[in-house]
């Protein structure tokens, strides 16, 4: 089987172990250098982020080459509690034109159907494609078998709900708050207690285009660094109430045991009608906000469980998706093997095409010689002719060749085909790669 | 001829509105390529019927119930096709597809030809006073659709049922700002339609007629969209309570044309 991927996901190993095995994006094409300088590796590329690091391979000879493979990651690796083996998988032929497809579409993601992994493909493919000359990563078959990836990703995408609705606590926010304020560009945000979570969803919200930030904690070192680090303003947790009317979206996350907005204290800071709407995000456990505060007009309060619910009933949508995009993978993986199949046909055709030609010069030229008389143009639609000629006789038995292949029928039609035309066999799989 | 060409677009606005109606009930966000090909193509084959009325009566469709109801519909789609341009603001489509088509359906029932008596003052003032009414009515249509989405919206994220509405519906904002352009340009475009019409009735009628349905009902809509207006802008009122004056008042103003028109026999002449 000339396709293989070596290498080990979220799926195979823990968080420990896989980032002893990723390869920082300096490392990849001294990796891929390394693999490629040895025998049987036509192409290769290497996916590594925090969810996995596999080698794509596309192989001359895979009894040579996929030692030397588990070899360069292991030695990435260093010392493990286990052998490398243990935690790599190895798929061959279309298994791993399946997996690579699976991957692009965020099927084989932790969280199932993100988006961000088709980017991180598009990536290591444009890293592989860096690599050039001797050392040359990617060619004719990794050019389709990437660019067949990435658009397999978008047509999962397109034409399915796979990627549909948040897909964690952060998301959900950030995707209610669109849905009440549109762009969040320009939108005001503060943050109470710069918890994790609470500097997770304020990230999620910044990356958005929330422009400014405060953050009100006890701990005003913690609070001046989350500050600092989305260009915000640190304010001492006493004053909040006095930002609170000029904020649209209001994260709260501390570790207090009781409620810190209540209505009465809310009703009393924050007196009359709020004109345009509040978004709270309430994370914290116990709850940071009175629940009978969303009942006022204008303010959108949510809680932690709240967005556990929107998380979780997005993830059995899409779920119910898994089908319809695993039709559309086997259905571009079939596609996609019809196609390298189809390359078995080329050397032949290569052949067949040189030999015609030069009959056909040896011909023309001959001929041309005894037509002396003939003016430059007539020579000129002689010429044109043979090579018209040649064209229309060679287009069918050659895409019929091709076809054959696809169907996996070449072996038997080759055959007769050298023995008819006088063409000597040669290294298809190698030539075609080339 | 017009007639197929109205039709045509009619039937186009209605697949337009049947595939809006499938995507949200499906709960699936903003709209496809189909229904923006459905709404243009609608758009192009009612400005052909328009233009070959034109060329048969020697007069715009503006006099009558029938050619009235079909150029509003054009408004209205004209409006739907330039939302189209932003697709946060696409998926007012679920309500201004079927107005586009409901209308222009009504106008093909009752026949889409000149009728009344014939006005000596047919000519640049009505069409003026009655093309920039009539944009005033669809800028109104559009921003109490608008106001309409608005309010269910606020209701799906206030209650937290995120179901079709919060899927399908644009953001609470989009639909805020569309309302407010949308009553401004209505607001504005009626006041300069019931300008030119008491104008032309001192010119013509020596004064406005104020016992004249059509005059009491012109009045009742300025007054309305400006009770909306001044409920948008007022700093005492949230964007919610403005939704529902603006809502509440084209929902008073449509059941009282409704009224006047099955119940006063001088007012079968308008609209």
């Amino acid at each position: 089987m000339p396709f293989a991927v070596v290498g080990l996901n979220h799926r195979t190993a823990p968080i420990e172990i896989r980032e002893r095995f990723a390869f920082a994006s300096t490392e990849v094409t001294d990796a891929l250098a390394h693999v490629l300088e040895g025998k049987g590796v036509a192409e290769a590329a290497l996916i590594s982020t925090c969810n996995r690091t596999e080698f794509y391979l596309h192989l001359t000879d895979p009894d040579e080459a996929i030692p030397r493979v588990i070899k360069t990651l292991a030695a990435q690796a260093g010392e493990l509690p286990k052998p490398a083996e243990r935690y790599l998988y190895i798929k061959h032929g279309p298994e791993a034109v399946e997996h690579l497809f699976r991957v692009s579409s965020g099927l084989d993601s932790m969280v199932l159907g993100e988006v961000q992994v088709q980017g991180q493909v598009r990536d290591a493919y444009e890293a592989a494609r860096g690599l050039t000359g001797t050392r040359q990563a990617v060619r004719a078959v990794f050019n389709r078998l990437f660019q067949s990836a990435l658009s397999v990703g978008g047509r999962v995408r397109n034409e399915t709900r796979l990627s549909e609705g948040a897909a964690s606590i952060a998301s959900a926010a950030v995707e209610l708050a669109r849905k009440i304020f549109g762009s969040l560009g320009g939108r005001r945000g503060m943050v109470l207690g710069a918890g994790d979570m609470g500097e997770l969803t304020l990230q999620c919200l910044v990356d958005e285009g929330v422009a400014s930030v405060m953050v009100a904690s006890r701990n005003m070192v913690r609070a001046q660094r989350v500050a600092e680090k989305y260009g915000g303003e640190s304010v001492p947790f006493a004053d909040f109430w006095n930002w609170l009317p000029e904020t649209d979206i209001l994260i709260t996350s501390t570790a207090a045991p009781h409620a810190m907005i209540t209505l009465e204290e809310f009703r009393r800071r924050m007196p009359g009608k709020l004109k345009s709407p509040l978004f709270v995000v309430d994370i914290a456990i116990p709850r940071d906000v009175e629940p009978a505060i969303g009942d006022l007009p204008n303010v959108f309060l949510y809680s932690i469980d709240d967005l556990e619910h929107i998380v979780t009933a997005n993830f059995e949508r899409r779920k119910a998706e898994l089908p319809k995009a695993e039709t559309i993978i086997d259905e571009e993986v079939g596609k996609f093997w019809r196609w390298y199949s189809g390359l078995r046909a080329v050397p032949f055709i290569r052949h067949l095409r040189e030999q015609a030609e030069t009959v056909r010069q040896t011909e023309l030229d001959r001929a041309l010689s005894q037509l002396n008389h003939l003016s430059e143009a007539d020579r000129r639609r002689v010429e044109r002719l043979s090579r018209d000629l040649l064209k229309k006789l060679l287009h069918q038995p050659t895409s019929r060749m091709r076809a054959a292949a696809e169907d996996g029928r070449e072996h038997d039609i080759l055959e007769t085909a050298r023995f008819l035309f006088g063409i000597e066999e040669d290294g298809a799989g190698e030539d075609a790669a080339k | 001829m017009h007639v197929l060409a109205y039709a045509v677009a009619a039937a186009l606005y209605l697949a337009a509105s049947i595939r809006y109606a499938l995507r949200f009930a499906q709960g699936r966000r903003g709209t496809t390529a189909l229904v923006a090909v459905l709404v243009y193509t609608g758009v192009l084959s009612h400005a052909a019927g328009v233009a070959l009325y034109w060329a048969s009566y020697g007069e715009p469709p503006l006099v009558g119930l029938g050619p009235s109801l079909a150029s509003l519909a054009l408004l209205v789609a004209l409006a739907l096709a330039g939302l189209g341009l932003f697709s946060s603001a696409r998926a007012v489509g679920l309500i201004l597809a079927p107005a586009a088509s409901l209308l222009l359906l009504l106008a093909l029932l009752i026949g889409i030809q000149p009728t009344g008596s014939e006005f000596a003052f047919r000519g640049p003032w009505l069409v003026f006073h009655v093309s920039v009414s009539f944009i005033g009515y669809a800028g109104w249509l559009v921003a109490a659709a608008a106001a309409l989405m608005y309010l269910l919206q606020f209701r799906a994220l206030k209650h937290k049922h995120l179901g079709a509405i919060f899927e399908f519906f644009p953001p609470l904002e989009t639909l805020d700002r569309l309302s407010e352009w949308a009553l401004v340009i209505g607001f504005s475009a009626l006041t300069l339609g019931i300008a030119v019409g008491w104008a032309w009735t001192i010119r013509f009628e020596q004064g406005l007629r104020w016992g004249d349905p059509k005059v009491i009902w012109g009045v009742l809509a300025w007054l309305a969209l400006l009770l909306a207006l001044w409920a948008r802008f007022s700093r005492r009122r949230s964007t919610r309570q403005a939704a529902l004056w603006n809502v509440a008042g084209f929902a008073v103003v449509s059941v009282a044309y409704l009224v006047a028109k099955l119940t006063i026999a001088e007012a079968r002449f308008f609209l």
